[in-house]
């Protein structure tokens, strides 16, 4: 490591070309919606941009990137309060293309009617495989809250989505 | 009934293949962090400058409008400006392309503007008797595309960042990532700290500029030093983003003096420097 800044710089594309594509695939679960995904990535992104140096010294970018993503998301939920877009207009935000498409607007629809804080634990889980604990870290909350907002979301989901097996596996 | 692990398998089916125009993602992440760096440093941190890229409501196409405005200089007012500007930086390599194979157009050709000539037209573009000077390095602006710049119109100094880059993909799909989106955000932001007695309201428009393409004209929020600025972003039919930033004040070398209410010049004035043609990536 040299003390010329723009090696910083590099360092940051590195990370954000290796990670925005995981970074945004759970932005646009929790979000349901591309453009606010995109919203959710460019906004971490940039956050993590500015904090770089520190972020990096302290060897903590990628809990650094996942925190803030949850955060602004949880932190826009509260603002919007009503402000979901209704699941018609999923398809026209950006499906990128008709590949799992049927399943995906389904489970969108569905992980739509979890509470912000139970999806963001469910797609953390299960989708960018954090433990417990690291989500727990990541919400600033206790592994046996993260159990629970995990075990009733998923529990949610398996309602919404049961009758839609045949859908999944046919 | 499904079991917790078929929801699993089901979740990362339907994340598997979406592939959001990273490049895009990532150039845009670091200008605004570029800009935010400075603004942050002065207190102005927040979430708020998101809003700015909000969703794609206004979305548009560059197919839509005239062909391409020739880069080409205008004659602006008469320039009465001094320079304390350094040596020329060291050149850059210009925004990262898109990809997305739907727009019909490619990003302007020319090379992206050294500091010197943004300066030179700059000043070619405001009031006489005004002073313009290059905010040096580690503050200032590095590289092609951008400048920053302190502005001293005999009424006060004040900070203008200014950047000029090529954006490259433009679509009606509504499925591509890479449509630049503008928006105002609703409510309006909320000032952080007292605004200036006398200072502008906030304000955020965004229109379509017949001839030439969409732009957004904001007066920002106040930061917690009563800092606030102009804030135009302008996104041309010719794939050039031209965004300017004119403060009320100055930064002393980090945090941020306000120097007057308001940022010199008016709305109009600035939105006609980000609308010439002149400016290219």
């Amino acid at each position: 490591m040299t003390a010329n800044p723009d090696d910083g710089q590099q360092d940051f594309r590195d990370f954000a070309m290796a990670r925005a594509s995981q970074l945004f695939r759970i932005a646009y679960l929790m979000s349901g919606d591309w453009h606010e995904a995109e919203d959710l990535v460019q906004s971490t992104l940039t956050k993590l941009f500015v904090a770089w140096g520190r972020v990096q010294r302290r060897g903590s970018v990628d809990t650094y990137a996942r925190r803030v993503l949850v955060n602004t998301y949880l932190s826009q939920r509260r603002l919007r309060r009503s402000g979901e877009l209704p699941v018609a207009d999923i398809g026209d935000a950006g499906a990128p293309s008709a590949v799992d498409a049927a399943l995906r607007m389904t489970l969108l629809a569905a992980l739509r009617e979890l509470p912000a804080r139970s999806r963001a634990v469910v797609i953390l889980r299960h989708i960018d495989d954090q433990s417990v604990d690291s989500v727990a870290q990541l919400l600033g909350t206790t592994p046996a809250a993260v159990k629970s907002l995990n075990a009733r979301g998923l529990s949610r989901l398996r309602e919404l989505l049961g009758a839609d097996q045949s859908l999944f596996f046919s | 009934m499904l079991n917790d692990r078929e929801i699993a398998e089901l979740l990362q089916r339907a994340a598997a293949d979406l592939h959001p125009a990273v490049d895009v993602l990532v150039s845009r992440a670091e200008r605004q962090g570029r800009r935010r760096r400075r603004w942050r440093i002065a207190g102005i941190a927040g979430g708020n400058a998101l809003a700015v890229m909000a969703v794609a409501a206004l979305a548009y196409t560059a197919s839509s409008y005239q062909p391409s405005v020739p880069a080409r200089p205008v004659p602006g007012l008469a320039a009465g400006a001094s320079s304390s500007s350094r040596p020329a930086p060291k050149p850059t390599p210009g925004p990262t392309p898109g990809t997305t194979p739907s727009s019909g157009k490619s990003a302007p050709s020319q090379h992206p503007m050294t500091q010197r000539q943004m300066l030179r037209l700059l000043r070619s573009l405001l009031p006489a008797g005004s002073s313009l000077s290059i905010v040096p390095p580690p503050y200032g602006a590095t590289g092609r595309g951008s400048l920053e710049v302190d502005y001293n119109d005999g009424q006060g100094e004040a900070d203008i960042m200014l950047d000029v880059t090529a954006f490259t993909t433009v679509s009606t799909t509504p499925t591509s990532s890479a449509v630049i989106p503008l928006t105002c955000p609703h409510p309006l932001w909320t000032n952080e700290g007292t605004r200036p007695a006398g200072a502008l309201p906030i304000s955020c428009q965004v229109r379509h500029v017949p001839g030439i393409g969409l732009e957004r004209d904001a007066v920002m929020y106040a930061d917690s030093f009563g800092f606030y600025g102009i804030n135009i972003y302008l996104y041309r039919a010719d794939h050039t983003e031209v965004f300017i930033q004119v403060g009320n004040g100055y930064f002393d070398p980090a945090l941020p003096h306000v120097d007057r209410a308001r940022p010199p010049g008016s709305m109009a004035l600035w939105e006609a420097v980000v609308q010439n043609p002149a400016w290219h990536a």
